[in-house]
């Protein structure tokens, strides 16, 4: 049941809002990466610490869990922004291309550290767009459908291994230190997150309109 | 759900044989990033050099493995479907409803589940403490989420509506796993960092995140489940009027 009276209600602009919703989506997902250079910096600390005997030092503790209580509350107000910004009727939509935007921000960010491990996490994105795109064009079988929109985050899952596997043979080849490895599994185990959890919603939403509107 | 399973008729055994793949598709997931996690061991304490080669072919089997069951358990569940909807002499516009709902959120809805399962036994295997901590988070959340909708339905007696003020209270406290972590972690290592710890917590940080996207996708799942059973309702009535309008004719 398609309300354009309803979709627009809350601006003249839904063109500008749109994008505005994206950003702070896009944002949102930036911020859930925040934790995990400090998870990684935490790692390598009791790393130092493992096996010396020494406690971990108070100022230490203070330092980790304020940092953490500011990721928290930048978490807090992102998902705020994102609410209060993003309209329902294109609150899909939005989700995914602020998704889209965060991941290839980052990934963008992850080449400057090593573009080969990079582009071992970031092949699976293109695909994951096709396979999208693919179940739009492929509207007259059902299963085709459901297939490639199955499959746009089914591929994500092995963008982890794709990173695993390329850094256990460039570390083999001592091409790789341990640390960015560490950087980069820790990173390619949140990177997808945000789309896969996009587009798992937009799959279960595309069912659940259909419910809605036999009421 | 069940009621729904026997329009499928001896077809019913194919969505049964597609809740086993989920399962075992949510298993191989769960073996894959095991493999990840002993990558990263390995790597941060450099030892066991020699089997990391081995640990990453075997990641990529399982996370292969784990796609294509998946992928197998989708389509068992599209043809028994596609049974249901041949079985269910009614107009297509409301078999579609059912139909898609059973091909596409039934095998997520067990894998999600399977999955979630599975890694809260990986956590436990590895640290009951740290288990605890990862499960925390969504048990907050789900908690604020309930108490929000309560004292939503008190205010008002209107349908409750997910307010957006309680999502965002979900969203911080399920991504706020990373900061129990580090508490724990913290309070755990007041005498000295032990090497056992330090990869148990790794684990943790790997499966945590994972475990709460699942487990939100799992009840997120239950309740479109519950939405179906009302229209199914729905349905059964339309059946049974029909038949009493048959008979009085």
């Amino acid at each position: 049941m398609k309300q354009p009276e309803k979709r627009f209600v809350l601006s003249e602009k839904p063109a500008f809002d749109f994008i505005i919703s994206s950003l702070a989506c896009a944002v949102h997902n930036l911020t859930l990466m925040f934790p995990v250079g400090l998870i990684y910096s935490f790692i390598m600390y009791m790393l130092l610490l493992c096996g010396t005997g020494y406690d971990i030092q108070h100022h230490s503790s203070v330092f980790y869990l304020s940092t953490g209580f500011v990721c928290a509350f930048l978490i807090l107000f992102s998902s705020w922004l994102k609410y209060s910004t993003t309209h329902m009727a294109s609150y899909h939509t939005a989700q995914i291309t602020g998704s889209i935007i965060s991941t290839i921000f980052m990934v963008i960010a992850l080449t400057f550290i090593d573009w080969r491990m990079s582009l071992s996490a970031s092949w699976v994105l293109p695909v994951s767009c096709a396979s999208t795109w693919l179940s739009v064009k492929v509207m007259r079988s059902e299963l085709w459908r459901t297939l490639f929109i199955v499959s746009s985050y089914l591929v994500l899952r092995l963008g982890i291994v794709s990173v695993a596997m390329t850094g256990a043979f460039l570390y083999a080849h001592d091409s790789l230190s341990a640390n960015i490895f560490i950087i980069f599994l820790l990173t390619a185990s949140r990177l997808y997150d945000p789309l896969e959890v996009s587009l798992q919603n937009l799959a279960a939403h595309s069912n659940v309109e259909r419910i809605r509107e036999m009421k | 759900m069940n009621e729904f399973l026997n329009f499928a008729g001896r077809y019913k055994i194919l969505s049964y044989v597609s809740c086993l793949l989920s399962a075992l598709s949510a298993l191989a997931a769960v073996l894959s990033l095991w493999y990840v996690w002993n990558i990263a061991s390995c790597i941060i304490f450099s030892e066991g050099k020699e089997y990391i080669s081995d640990y990453a072919l075997n990641a990529l089997i399982y996370a292969v493995v784990s796609v294509s069951v998946y992928i197998a358990g989708l389509i068992c569940a599209h043809m028994a479907a596609f049974r249901i909807s041949s079985n269910i002499c009614l107009s297509p516009d409301v078999l579609l409803v059912p139909l898609k709902y059973i091909t596409c959120i039934m095998p997520d809805s067990y894998f999600s589940f399977f999955s979630s399962v599975s890694l809260i036994a990986l956590l436990f295997w590895s640290d009951w403490r740290l288990a605890l901590v990862s499960i925390a988070p969504v048990v907050l959340g789900f908690v604020i989420m309930v108490m929000t909708t309560i004292s939503g339905i008190k205010k008002k007696a209107a349908m409750p509506q997910k307010t957006s003020g309680s999502v965002i209270c979900y969203t911080v406290a399920v991504n706020s796993a990373f900061l129990f972590l580090i508490a724990v972690g913290i309070g755990i290592s007041r005498l000295g960092v032990s090497k056992e710890f330090l990869k148990n917590f790794m684990l943790a940080v790997f499966a945590a995140p994972l475990l709460s996207i699942r487990l939100t996708h799992t009840i997120r799942l239950r309740e479109h489940q519950l939405e179906l059973n009302a229209s199914l309702k729905r349905i059964k009535e339309t059946l049974n009027l029909k038949s009493k309008e048959e008979n009085s004719l």
